[in-house]
């Protein structure tokens, strides 16, 4: 900044915050006084232009055209619809955790539970947006063979837990042919293993109850080498599968209490 | 000395932020009243910006518009409301010369006549008139920081904010363009 420039400075300032006139400045700084005077004599010229006024009939004017496009354009309050949002928001989030909570929840339910149709609701939600449902499938399949045997002291129940089986292996059959489950074989092994682990502990007996048409000694385990025949046996076994009931004094006495003993679970793929 | 001081300074409308408070929550009446206290100040601002009165006046009511319809946009507890008004009415200038393909020549401004007025308003209008044919010569920034300081009366704090650049920056900027103008003016009074 030149001497000029900052003496210009500090007139500026001093008539801005009233200090001093622009004749007292020009009088503190005679060298530059000539240089100065056309300058502050312009800033305090423009400051005149403060009292132009635009006409009161333009003012009106203006006003009315401003009063019309409001009413044409309400604003609507920022706070509102801010809170609007908000409550919108909480109320989702409350929903959705509702949601996600009562499905864990019924995750455990028991065939005849309240939850249970949540449970089914659920699965079929599961199924519809699987990209695997085949094994899915398989998943639910092993879901009611463990409800049926959480529930084999109660023959109501585990016959819904059985229909509900059976309906996965319907889907199974009707939805899929025997190459493309043979391929998926490993996996069906690897799905079913838990059912095989309980299966095989069941005292299968020829007189007690069984399922009409299955074989007494069927197993959850699937057998490769003649899967396609098993599967082309199903459906005719599946319809005459009745309620798996069996009177408690056909039970075994010595028969512990979480198995089996009245339901053959027919194999995946007999 | 301090009441001039006072004087020299474009101070806030007091109670203006439960006004724009009010207005933001969608009070058309209380934007009203921000009407009533700024249009003055922000006709002041275009009339210096342009060269046609009719441009000055349809470009004012512009900026009301447009602020009514941006409200949100404007942050309370930052900058004055009459500064973001000064923003709204410098980028509409900005547009009005850009879409405004041909420009007035000069002599033309200076054949701007006022012949029902009285003789003290002609001669007034005539200083007017000077100076805002010399504004026209300066640069953007330089009528900007100008017509902020000296006519609309902001703080320099104010202007650089709404120039977007620092204090030091508007005040270098203020005296270069009052040396142009002055020097512009003594020309034209020669001839």
């Amino acid at each position: 900044m030149t001497e000029f420039e900052q003496v210009l400075e500090k007139c500026l300032d001093d008539l801005e915050q009233g200090d001093s006139n622009v004749d007292e400045c020009l009088a503190r700084h005679p060298r530059h006084a000539a240089q100065l005077e056309p300058i502050l004599l312009l800033a305090t010229g423009l400051e005149q232009a403060r009292a132009l006024e635009p006409s009161a009939t333009f003012k009106a004017r203006a006003r009315a055209k401003l009063t019309l496009h409001m009413q044409a354009h309400p604003r609507r309050s920022v706070g509102a619809v801010f809170a609007f949002w908000r409550f919108a928001t909480s109320l989702a989030v409350i929903a959705l955790a509702l949601l996600a909570t009562g499905t864990a929840y019924a995750q455990s339910a028991l065939p005849g539970d309240l939850f249970y149709s949540w449970k089914l609701a659920s699965e079929r939600a599961w199924r519809a947006v699987s990209p695997d449902p085949i094994r899915t499938d398989l998943a639910i399949a092993n879901r009611r063979i463990d409800e049926i045997n959480a529930v084999l002291n109660d023959p109501v129940r585990g016959a819904l837990a059985l229909e509900g089986y059976q309906e996965v292996l319907i889907r199974l059959q009707v939805e899929f042919d025997a190459e493309t489950l043979e391929q998926l074989l490993p996996q069906i092994e690897i799905e079913l293993e838990p059912t095989e682990q309980l299966i095989p502990t069941l005292p299968l007996e020829p007189n007690t109850t069984s399922i009409p048409g299955l074989p007494l000694n069927a197993t959850a385990t699937p057998q490769p080498e003649n899967m396609n025949t098993r599967l082309t046996e199903l459906p005719e076994i599946l319809p005459t599968i009745s309620a798996p009931v069996i009177p408690t004094s056909q039970r075994p006495s010595t028969e512990p209490p979480n198995v089996i003993p009245t339901i053959e679970i027919p194999p995946l793929l007999p | 000395m301090r009441d001039h001081q006072t004087a020299r300074l474009d101070l806030p409308l007091p109670g203006e932020t439960p006004l724009v408070h009010r207005a933001k929550s969608g009070d058309s009446e209380a934007f009203a009243q921000l009407y009533d206290a700024y249009v003055a100040r922000v006709y002041r601002y275009i009339y210096f910006r342009v060269t046609e009165d009719a441009a000055a006046e349809d470009l004012t009511s512009q900026v009301f518009l447009k602020a009514w319809e941006g409200l949100d946009r404007y942050q309370m507890g930052g900058s004055p409301f009459v500064a973001w008004l000064y923003t709204i009415a410098r980028n509409l200038v900005i547009d009005y010369y850009r879409t405004k393909k041909e420009s007035v020549p000069l002599e033309e401004v200076h054949t701007l006549t006022h012949n029902e007025t009285p003789v003290e308003e002609v001669e007034a209008r005539f200083d007017l008139q000077a100076m805002r044919d010399a504004l026209q010569f300066l640069t953007d920034e330089q009528q900007q920081v100008l017509i902020l300081k000296f006519i609309a009366g902001l703080p320099n704090e104010n202007i650089a904010q709404i120039m977007n650049k620092r204090e030091g920056a508007v005040r270098a900027l203020q005296m270069r363009a009052l040396q142009t103008m002055a020097k512009y003016m003594e020309k034209k009074e020669s001839l």
